[in-house]
């Protein structure tokens, strides 16, 4: 039951609805004080009113029992709401952070109450709260701009300071004369009749509601263009309203600048100084030598010679790839002694050989090297064919590493080779950590003495297996 | 008690077995809806009005100048730098965001412990909230940096295809912070209704009878409304007061749930309430003795109402006075020497000076209020309360500043100075505050006329309970 008061005919029974006349919406009565209005309220109750109302600019105090004003259902909707809002924040938090973006955060579980917890709370009170304020509003019946009682000049002091009753005129016993006399016994201290506009004036106005549709369509541009964006493609860059971080004023690498002496923008490695981690000083398991500071300067001025005659000239001098070949061995002095033969490379390895470096091993041999070398070692992966396929005049075939030679190698030479490449094989060391590298030096040696083993190598026990292994 | 008795606008003695009025004078519902309409709806403001929105308004320029410089330029023109990356912005941030608490105080839990003479200040108090919640709020979104995609804070989708982190209580914060403003925005909202009614029907010009006829939705103040107006004022306090203990209570978050010393302690949630409420009541009392006199509204907030302010405020203080030292007593108990350091640090290091500036605002200060003689004089209240609220954001700064400034590494220790742009920023801040509320003192009714009415004697003389 709200307190709308909705226009009844005036004659509606003698006469046919004539909507150009006002219709009577309502008769009120006025009252000096909140005690009279009291009074007044339980004799209108009294003599068995039904659709009437009292109007005050403060609520009075036990108007409800006056009037029989039930408890209003408005809690229940603040508990529902509220209950909701718990229940969407914690299943948005799951959903969210639990299941469809899970991340780590200082070992914090995915989803757990504690954390939840404030968001739950803060959303069942906005949830409870928007509720009770939009239930308040629809249970009272407002917004409600058009009033039949507002065409009342003294109901004007409703809200200020003056009370009133009002009795509809859609209560079934209302009869203008019977609701008049009913005031003027109570004591009002003026009587006054509402009128609602007839229906004509009713309308609503023209020019809002054009101006609304105008706002609407207005409205749609946006999302449409979005919506047209987002489904098709386009060469072009996309468009870059904020430019974010995108232009800083650094220097990029290999720069020049004005700010050195030297005219570089990177810049070299203070002398004398070792970056964190870099330090490197165990020898065996960095370098693949036996420790002796002589050794270090031989090795360093190794790899600042050229080792290879320039190939790449050679490339677009005229000829085909064979010739390139030939021409290499022919400019190739007669081969110096190695000086990569007479350093002290470790004999063995520096770190702990066991099977889980062993699988190791093998799993990085077969990403990183056996592309080329091949899954055995034979020198015959799959680039290598690839490439002797389509007579590549550049491609050097790897050595396989069974030939005695290789087999010969101690594994300091080996960690050399991965770590600084050797001929066309350029260096690792920027793929694969050092542990990885002596995990692969360890598989190759497995590689090597599994070629030439023979059944009294292998443990008795596993001999059986061997029986049932496919023949080829 | 003869000299006192004779200024009929003094209601501050204990008359046992009487209860002093609310309303002072021969004030009717007539002459206060005149007292409190007169002062929106008379043609033009006093000159002192426009003198005061043109000073707080110009500030208000300079912080939207401000944050246009930051925004175009970067955070970087603040003074926030390694290792004290919170600074002022987060300082004013929990400031403003204290002040506010007062009003929710006021209009919700003093509203359920049925305090009547709440009614002729809360208005004013909820208006505070709003206002310092705006200010409070424009600090740390600026403080992203790019706010253009501060929505990233929301759980709405992005370009990312990534949530937010509901793990962080900066986002609970953020959870918090908005929640607050939305609820206390329509609180204070649904309050104004029936007095914005009394505006529209007191109006006299067409677009005063248009702007507040859609403001009240068509109110009538009908007895069937009235009931459930008030269920759901009864509601809403009853979720207001959980809801602003919360919300300092996640401010604190912020700092406790971190492994900094200083800020890595349990008392955070209490103390921070305690300080919101006391800093809050403050402001409101700064604000309100000039107001009660600039509009003559002496009779409707009376020193009675100053008073019982002034007692919270005392009461709060103490509370914040014993916080800090059981900061320090936690510290020395704890035995960890991170904590013990920052706590001495704190009293003693480089920022000794904010320190003691906040010991003696907040703890020394409000107690002058043991005299009668404090708690009754509007002018003294105005001083030991504009102390208090320099104290309160003393120390805000002195927990954010000093503990970033000097943690666990000694060779990243710092010394954090403010550029022009975080004081240009914070004064600016006080003028988008007075502006608002300035604009709130010329169109809005400052005291819930509805309620002053509803708590005034005549209006209870036949009843029967």
């Amino acid at each position: 039951m709200t307190a709308t008061i909705a226009p009844k005919e005036k004659h509606h029974a003698s006469h046919p609805v004539v909507d150009e006349s006002p219709l009577l919406a309502a008769v009120i009565a006025e009252f000096p004080s909140a005690g009279a209005v009291l009074t007044a309220a339980k004799t209108i109750r009294q003599a068995g009113w039904t659709d009437w109302d009292v109007h005050s600019p403060f609520p009075i105090h036990g108007i409800d029992d006056v009037m029989g004003i039930r408890p209003t259902r408005l809690p229940w909707i603040t508990l529902g709401a509220g209950a909701m809002g718990i229940t969407v924040a914690l299943l948005m938090q799951w959903w969210m952070n639990g299941v469809d973006y899970p991340f780590w955060i200082s070992g914090k579980p995915f989803f757990g109450l504690p954390a939840a917890a404030p968001v739950a709370f803060e959303l069942m009170i906005l949830f409870a709260a928007l509720s009770t304020i939009a239930g308040m509003l629809l249970l009272n019946g407002l917004p409600r701009f058009s009033n039949p009682l507002f065409s009342s000049e003294g109901f004007r002091r409703a809200t200020s300071d003056r009370f009133f009753i009002c009795i509809s005129a859609r209560d079934p016993m209302f009869d203008r004369e019977v609701a008049l006399k009913a005031f003027s016994d109570c004591h009002a201290t003026a009587i006054d009749e509402c009128w609602a506009p007839p229906a004509s004036e009713r309308k609503f106005p023209k020019a809002l509601s054009l101006a609304l549709m105008v706002l609407f369509t207005l409205a749609l541009i946006p999302p449409v263009l979005i919506a047209q964006k987002r489904s098709t493609t386009t060469t072009e860059p996309r468009l870059h309203a904020i430019s974010d971080m995108d232009f800083q004023p650094k220097f990029k690498p290999q720069r020049t600048s004005t700010l050195f002496a030297d005219g570089r923008a990177m810049r070299p490695q203070v002398s004398g100084t070792v970056a964190r981690g870099d330090l490197r000083a165990d020898s065996r398991l960095f370098k693949g030598l036996e420790p002796g500071p002589k050794v270090h300067r031989t090795l360093a001025l190794l790899q600042t010679a050229p080792a290879t005659p320039p190939v790449a000239r050679l490339v677009s001098a005229e000829g085909g790839p064979r010739d390139v070949a030939e021409r290499l061995v022919a400019l190739a002095d007669p081969p110096p002694a190695d000086p990569l033969d007479s350093q002290p490379w470790v004999t063995s390895f520096p770190v702990p050989v066991t099977s889980k470096t062993m699988k190791r091993g093998q799993e990085r041999y077969n990403i990183y090297c056996a592309t080329c070398h091949g899954l055995a070692g034979d020198g015959d992966g799959l680039v290598t064919r690839r490439a002797l396929e389509l007579e590549q005049g550049t491609w050097i075939k790897p050595t396989t590493f069974h030939s005695d030679n290789l087999r010969a190698q101690p594994v300091g030479r080996l960690f050399h080779s991965i770590t600084n490449g050797v001929r066309k094989m350029p260096s690792y060391a920027d793929l694969v950590s050092v542990e990885d590298r002596w995990a692969i030096i360890l598989y190759v040696k497995a590689l090597q003495q599994a070629r030439h083993a023979d059944a009294k190598d292998i443990p008795s026990d596993l001999i059986p297996q061997l029986r049932d292994l496919p023949k080829e | 008690m003869s000299t006192v008795t004779a200024d009929f606008l003094n209601n501050t003695q204990e008359q046992p077995g009487v209860r002093s009025p609310l309303v002072l004078g021969r004030h009717d519902n007539t002459t206060v809806t005149e007292r409190i309409c007169q002062i929106a709806e008379s043609p033009k403001p006093p000159r002192a009005w426009y003198i005061a929105i043109s000073i707080s308004s110009s500030f208000t320029l300079m912080l939207f100048g401000l944050i246009g410089y930051l925004v175009t330029t970067g955070v970087g023109v603040w003074g926030n730098n390694a290792p004290v990356f919170w600074a002022w912005d987060i300082v004013n941030f929990v400031f403003w965001v204290g002040i506010g608490h007062a009003g929710t105080l006021i209009s919700a839990i003093l509203f359920l412990f049925r305090q009547h003479w709440r009614t002729s200040i809360n208005r004013f108090a909820e208006a505070m909230t709003i206002f310092a919640v705006v200010c409070a709020g424009i600090f740390p979104s600026v403080h992203v940096g790019r706010v253009w995609v501060i929505y990233w804070l929301l759980p709405v989708p992005n370009q990312n295809a990534i949530w937010p982190n509901f793990r962080s209580p900066l986002l609970w914060d953020v959870f918090a912070v908005s929640t607050y403003a939305t609820v206390s925005l329509l609180f204070w909202y649904m309050g104004m209704i029936p007095d914005i009614a009394t505006f529209r029907d007191r109006a006299t010009s067409r677009w005063r009878q248009v702007v507040y006829g859609v403001l009240s939705l068509g109110w009538t103040g009908s007895a069937r409304q009235w009931h459930r107006y008030e269920k759901a004022y009864l509601l809403l306090a009853a979720l207001a007061t959980p809801l602003v203990l919360s919300v300092h209570t996640v401010v604190s978050f912020d700092f406790a749930v971190s492994q900094v010393p200083g800020w890595h302690t349990t008392i955070f949630p209490p103390y921070f309430v305690a300080g919101a409420v006391f800093s809050g009541f403050a402001m409101v009392v700064t604000l309100m003795v000039p107001a009660r006199a600039f509009f003559g509204l002496k009779e409707l907030v009376t020193l009675r109402h100053l008073e019982n302010m002034n007692k919270i405020i005392l009461v709060t203080g103490s509370m914040v006075g014993y916080a800090y030292a059981m900061e320090f007593f936690t510290a020395w108990y704890s035995g960890n020497r991170y904590e013990q350091f920052a706590f001495i640090n704190r009293a003693f290091g480089p920022y000794a000076w904010a320190y003691w500036t906040m010991v003696t605002c907040n703890v020394i200060s409000p107690q002058l209020f043991w005299f009668k003689k404090v708690r009754t004089t509007p002018w003294m209240m105005v001083i030991v309360c504009i102390f208090v609220n320099i104290g309160m954001w003393f120390e805000r700064f002195v927990i954010t500043v000093t503990s970033l400034s000097r943690d666990f590494l000694p060779s990243s220790w710092g010394y954090y100075k403010p550029t022009f742009v975080d004081i240009g920023m914070f004064v600016g801040s006080f003028g988008l505050f007075f502006t608002l509320f300035l604009l709130f003192c010329r169109f809005l009714p400052i005291v819930a006329m509805a309620e002053v009415k509803s708590v005034m004697p005549a209006n209870h003389a036949n009843e029967d309970h």
